[in-house]
């Protein structure tokens, strides 16, 4: 989202109400990340010991970011080893440069894209096309995004909040199929359109699910087969990341691999895991002739240097999107970001700056159902908690909130207040229709505004306990 | 070219980690991630596995059977072109024969748009993964990227021995020299994009057939 764009949007509460109200939305959102959820439990007890290779996995990961400058001078040497160039980028200006500079050197004219959540953060299609070249994305759900000029509203399917029907609409307008709402021949009429655009592609875009720094590698995985295609037919591949995908070798990759398609949409393995080692070799068949790595900054060092390091050993596998009880309900659009769900809350704000999403870190409700799903043990509540206090320490909390918690810090402090607070509040409980109050005056009104206000005990701890002693 | 060097770029990145570097040991020991045992019968693992993954399975007793199982697809599919890969496998002299025989038309693999034209492309597995049915295929010199790929049915033949257990036992023969290309293939081409509705056959092909040999 551009700064422009952005400063027009309105807030959290606003997107996350019409998201609500928006009819179907939450049903399609609800049973489609059930189904993943579902595929996700019923797939983890596979792996024998599934705590612990979580744990492993974490550990891999870690340890791959302390050390991260010098693997990513091993992965670059290895790339270039293979023939492969590596490019720098620290922000979205440079790699939208470097990518575009590539493009007019070779004065392409049209590029399939795979699907990459980093070229989204980068608005690369974007640039490519104001540049006259034709962008096409070939991952079905990113395709359909496209050509309806949407977002994609989950990291790992995107058109997630579109119906059938409505797909078959769009269709029906931009490719002239006729309206059907048989998947069968949605699909196979993208395959048409996709595959004459596969074959005459001049060059290709992906991004890398991880980074092998000892083998100098690449690794997407894709279920349709178009990231073979983009990374395979044109005569010039570049492949987008985010400096974080790195892994040391190749068992760590597999580690990672075993558990990414688990967690995402309960597959045993994505049906391709393409490893990709620099440019075809001399004798090849087929293949790139060039083949770029760019690797992107853009905040991730900052976020190297803060207490939420360990959100970068996030793999992107939507585990916690699906698991989500908020992502459920109002879906991706709501959080107007590129990573939507419990890990986009925190790396939003931490990538894009807290201006702009402050809200974010607030719209959880700490559940921890993110937590339990991540297979790589990011503690999403606890960082949620910590985005929270410290957004507090840079005064970016309402003054309405500081000061309830002011009130709030005062009376917890106060063995009387706290009493008289008690006292107050079982008068109250007097007009509670079935042990909850509903609607409170102000200020407690914000608080019943979205949740209800479950009565006292009847009876409270201190004196139980003081009964207990006597006794 | 735009862009910052290497060394400003990884010189952030050091500053970034700063003094945080003993958070976590390289691990040392994998154990946990193994999920197949190398004593246990990895074949039926493998064969339950690719049934799984959707791909059909067809086991032959040897080198001899192969063009029968082949002719078998062919007839199943309605193939009248085909594309080999020319890596070598068990009994590929005699099945390119057969298949000409039949009256299969075999292109040419090195013509460019062979892949996209042919009704079916036959390569061999380097190695085959017993915990999820992958089979995994090299390209190079003798063998298309997109051979297994623009094709509506791939076949691809899995001599027996070349099956290991797990997904640790395929990572741990790999090292600095990589080829361009590999890649493990798990099923067929397949999307659940619309509504989670699964289809298969979205780019790449509808039809994976595994021919088990030995």
């Amino acid at each position: 989202m551009s700064d422009a764009r952005a400063a027009t949007v309105p807030d959290f509460r606003t997107r996350a109400a019409r998201a609500i109200a928006e009819p179907g939305l939450s049903q399609a959102v609800t049973s489609a990340t059930l189904r993943q959820y579902e595929g996700r439990k019923r797939m983890l007890p596979e792996l024998g010991h599934p705590l612990e290779i979580r744990d492993l996995a974490a550990r891999i990961k870690d340890h791959t970011l302390a050390h991260l400058d010098r693997y990513l001078a091993i992965f670059a040497e290895n790339v270039r080893r293979h023939g492969g160039q590596v490019h720098f980028a620290q922000t979205p200006d440079q790699a939208v440069e470097i990518i575009g500079g590539i493009a007019r050197r070779h004065q392409v004219r049209r590029i399939v894209k795979a699907k990459s959540m980093t070229s989204e953060e980068i608005h690369l299609t974007e640039h490519l096309e104001a540049d006259g070249i034709e962008v096409v994305e070939t991952d079905l759900g990113e395709f359909i995004v496209q050509i309806d000029h949407d977002r994609p509203s989950h990291i790992v399917t995107p058109v997630i909040h579109k119906t059938t029907g409505q797909i078959a609409r769009l269709f029906e307008r931009v490719l002239g199929t006729p309206y059907t709402e048989d998947p069968e021949v949605l699909t196979a009429a993208a395959r048409r359109h996709l595959r004459e655009k596969f074959r005459t592609a001049d060059m290709g875009i992906c991004g890398c699910n991880f980074a092998v720094a000892e083998t100098g590698t690449v690794c997407i995985v894709t279920n349709e087969g178009n990231g073979r295609y983009c990374t395979s037919r044109p005569k010039v591949v570049v492949a987008l990341m985010g400096m974080e995908k790195m892994v040391p070798s190749m068992p760590d990759l597999a580690v990672m691999l075993k558990l990414l398609a688990k967690s995402s949409t309960g597959q045993r393995l994505t049906v391709y895991t393409n490893l990709m080692s620099g440019p075809r070799r001399p004798g090849d068949l087929d293949g790139p002739e060039e083949f770029h790595v760019v690797i992107l900054d853009r905040g991730r060092s900052r976020i190297l240097a803060s207490e939420f390091r360990e959100t970068l050993r996030c793999i992107r596998c939507g585990a916690c999107l699906n698991a989500c009880p908020v992502y459920r309900t109002i879906g991706g659009h709501a959080y107007n970001s590129v990573y939507p769900g419990p890990i986009g809350k925190l790396i939003t704000p931490l990538l894009a700056g807290y201006d702009e999403y402050k809200d974010l870190p607030n719209a959880s409700s700490l559940c921890g159902a993110c937590f339990e799903a991540c297979p790589v043990r990011i503690d999403i509540p606890m960082l949620l908690i910590r985005m929270r206090d410290d957004l507090r320490r840079q005064g970016k909390m309402h003054w309405f909130q500081r000061l309830a918690f002011r009130i709030w810090r005062w009376m917890m402090l106060s063995h009387r207040l706290y009493a008289l607070g008690g006292g107050a509040g079982r008068l109250w409980d007097w007009v509670a229709p079935g042990g909850w109050h509903r609607r409170a005056p102000f200020p407690f009104s914000a608080w019943t505004r979205h949740r209800d206000l479950p009565v006292m005990a009847r009876r409270p701890f201190r004196k139980m306990w003081k009964d207990l002693e006597n006794s | 070219m735009s862009g910052v060097s290497q060394e400003e770029f990884i010189r952030t990145v050091r500053e970034a980690i700063g003094t945080r570097r003993d958070v976590a040991e390289r691990p040392a020991d994998y154990g946990v991630a193994r999920v197949v045992s190398p004593d246990g019968p990895i074949v039926e693992k493998f064969c339950e596995m690719v049934l799984d993954a959707r791909m059909q399975l067809h086991r032959v007793g040897g080198p001899a059977d192969v063009p029968a199982a082949v002719l078998a697809i062919m007839k199943q599919h309605g193939v009248r072109s085909a594309i080999v890969s020319e890596e070598a496998f068990p009994g590929r002299e005699a099945l390119r024969a057969a298949m000409e025989a039949a009256g299969c038309e075999l292109l040419d693999l090195r013509a460019p748009d062979a892949p996209f034209e042919a009704d079916l492309g036959i390569t061999a597995a380097r190695l085959a993964i017993a915990e999820t049915g992958s089979i995994v295929v090299r390209s190079g010199p003798d063998v298309r990227r997109i051979g297994s790929l623009a094709v509506p049915v791939h076949v691809s033949i899995v001599p027996r021995e070349r099956i290991v257990p797990d997904l640790m036992d395929w990572a741990a023969a790999l090292g600095p020299d990589m080829p361009s290309n590999e890649v493990l293939i798990t099923g067929p081409s397949k999307t659940s994009d619309i509504e989670m509705k699964l289809v298969v056959g979205v780019h790449g092909p509808r039809h994976v057939h595994v021919v088990l040999v030995g």
